[in-house]
């Protein structure tokens, strides 16, 4: 069965990317907008952090947002183009490194009994299955980074 | 620790995300270029059949794909632009079907030793090796996502 270590371990491997992917980026650079539907790297990241903060939530810890600051970055929220919902990049980030630490800490200190313990969802019926689900979740927005960090024009390549 | 059943799993999920993002795409559409740098639709599916391929090597399965076919979608490869270089969307997406056939019966194979053999380079054993390559086609199949609306489509076809 996957357990927490596995699960954190490719968590630090997607903050890592995420680490590389907005090397010398600006907020600004955050909130380029695709020429195609999809959102902004401000929306991709602050989606994951918001996501993590499920993890956390589920996991029997605290969040580090609340609800106001998270609610731009849910999913099914509006597409972020204006400035005035965004929180700055740089903040993002440092919530990204903190959330991983807490992630580290509560994950690996549930036991079997708790990660199998009946979970009441749609798509997972135990708890460790949605968090090995959302684990999943993150690498995927993390591949997006890929695409946001050369939309800014840097045309180069970090990983 | 992570088994095959669970690699299987985290995989068939990634071609769910494959089928529902290509359906209605055709080939031209898979060789648009982003305005940026970035590899096209084409390419990321058919880096992902070849990275599938290693997967199914290292866990002692048969690759789909010989070398010749798989050097234009290998890491560091040239950007794919031109159409003689790539493989035909339909021929991709039928063979990523049976590569997740050929996988699932490879890792469901392997046995707890054989995953905890040292025998890899990229990792301390052949589980952390395959869950590497597993995270790999996760982090790729999330491109997918905007290299569809790259064609215009300007819809969305599944809840993530």
């Amino acid at each position: 069965m996957i357990t927490a270590t596995d699960m954190t371990t490719m968590l630090a491997q997607n903050l890592r990317v995420i680490g590389l992917q907005t090397e010398g980026l600006t907020h600004g650079d955050s909130m380029l907008q695709l020429p195609f539907r999809g959102n902004c790297l401000n929306w991709v990241l602050g989606h994951m952090l918001v996501s993590r903060d499920y993890m956390l939530r589920i996991a029997g810890a605290e969040t580090l947002w609340d609800a106001d600051k998270s609610a731009p970055y849910m999913f099914g929220s509006e597409e972020m183009t204006a400035e005035a919902d965004a929180v700055p990049m740089e903040s993002i980030l440092a919530d990204l490194q903190r959330s991983q630490e807490c992630l580290a800490e509560v994950m690996t200190a549930l036991d079997d009994g708790t990660l199998d313990a009946p979970f009441e969802n749609e798509r997972d019926d135990t708890l460790r299955k949605r968090l090995a689900f959302m684990t999943w979740h993150d690498s995927y927005h993390t591949g997006q980074t890929e695409y946001l960090r050369q939309l800014s024009g840097v045309n180069d390549k970090v990983i | 620790m992570i088994s095959g059943a669970e690699m299987i799993h985290l995989l068939a999920r990634n071609l769910q995300v494959i089928e529902a993002q290509t359906e209605g795409l055709t080939h031209a559409d898979s060789m648009l270029q982003l305005p940026f740098r970035g590899n096209c639709l084409n390419w990321v599916l058919g880096h992902m059949l070849v990275y599938r391929d290693h997967t199914l090597k290292m866990a002692g399965g048969v690759p789909l794909w010989e070398k010749t076919r798989a050097l234009p979608y290998w890491y560091g490869s040239e950007a794919m632009q031109a159409d003689d270089d790539s493989v035909d969307l339909g021929i991709i997406l039928a063979d990523l079907r049976r590569s997740q056939e050929r996988l699932a019966a490879a890792l469901a194979a392997l046995t707890e030793a054989q995953f905890n053999a040292d025998s890899c380079d990229h990792g301390d054993n052949l589980r952390e090796c395959l869950l590497e390559l597993v995270w790999h086609d996760g982090y790729h199949a999330g491109q997918i996502e905007y290299l569809r609306q790259l064609t215009g489509v300007n819809d969305q076809v599944m809840v993530i």
